[in-house]
């Protein structure tokens, strides 16, 4: 009786099995505080860096205008390097 | 007398080994495209630069700055990076921007380019909605416009007018 099949057959049960153990493990990862935390530096901080050129920056169209330098009120002064954490 | 067992378990390796590798390479690959997509974004700022810069030095008609400024846009970002980045609908918004203010002396400065787009971070390339980090980034770079031709001759027309005096006439050389 020919059994070469067998080997296949069973490469291919496995590869599914660790491809649902590991698509399982990410969902999990997904819906985590982890994920959250990894989320947060690159939707926020990073776009209002990449955007204003600094991480607490806001425009007009996001509460703002807050540390922009080109805008003259109190808050928009030219020099505002590392402001203290509030 | 211990019993022997007979049960393979060399498997077990195997399963642990694809499993690590599995982690790694989705790590080591969300960062390699991170890094694409922070070196693309530079690109586009530099790209957001140059159209702002054509807007400002477009001199010859009214039309003239946005039409210089869409033009580089299409030749440095539209349409390219598409494995990376995906541009908005209506990316591109050249002209002036929310601080623009007619007045010379305040907000004359806030003219130019901002060009808005999306990119996507996963750690693994099939993911349904939450399992991915969706960035929606913009370049912006603003600038005082220079006056095209057509705007400085008005206004040096006009001052002819101002000065008051009959017979007065002030010679235009596209000085503004």
């Amino acid at each position: 009786m020919n059994r070469s099949g067998q080997a296949i057959a069973e490469y291919v049960i496995l590869l599914a099995i660790i491809v649902l153990i590991y698509s399982a493990m990410l969902k999990n990862f997904g819906s985590g505080q982890v994920f959250e935390k990894l989320r947060k530096p690159f939707v926020e901080q990073y776009a209002h860096t990449y955007r204003y050129g600094h991480p607490d920056a806001r425009g007009q169209d996001d509460g703002g205008p807050k540390f922009i330098p080109q805008y003259h009120t109190e808050e928009n002064f030219r020099i505002f390097i590392n402001p203290t954490k509030k | 007398m211990e019993k022997k067992s007979h049960i393979r378990q060399s498997g077990q390796a195997l399963m642990e080994f694809v499993l690590g590798l599995l982690m790694i390479f989705s790590f080591f690959f969300f960062f390699i495209r991170m890094s694409a997509i922070f070196a693309v974004g530079n690109y586009i700022h530099y790209a957001t630069f140059m159209a702002a810069r054509a807007y400002s030095s477009g001199t010859q008609g009214p039309d003239e700055p946005e039409l210089r400024a869409k033009e580089v846009l299409d030749a440095t970002v539209t349409n390219r990076f598409k494995s990376l980045v995906r541009a908005k609908s209506d990316a591109a918004t050249i002209g002036g921007g929310p601080y623009y203010q007619e007045d010379q002396i305040k907000d004359f400065w806030n003219q130019g380019v901002t060009y808005q787009f999306k990119a996507k971070l996963t750690l693994y390339p099939i993911t349904t909605k939450g399992q991915s980090i969706d960035m929606d980034l913009t370049s912006e770079s603003w600038m005082p416009k220079n006056p095209s031709v057509k705007e400085c001759e008005t206004q040096m027309n006009g001052l002819s007018a101002r000065t008051g005096i009959p017979g007065v006439k002030v010679e235009w050389d596209n000085g503004c």
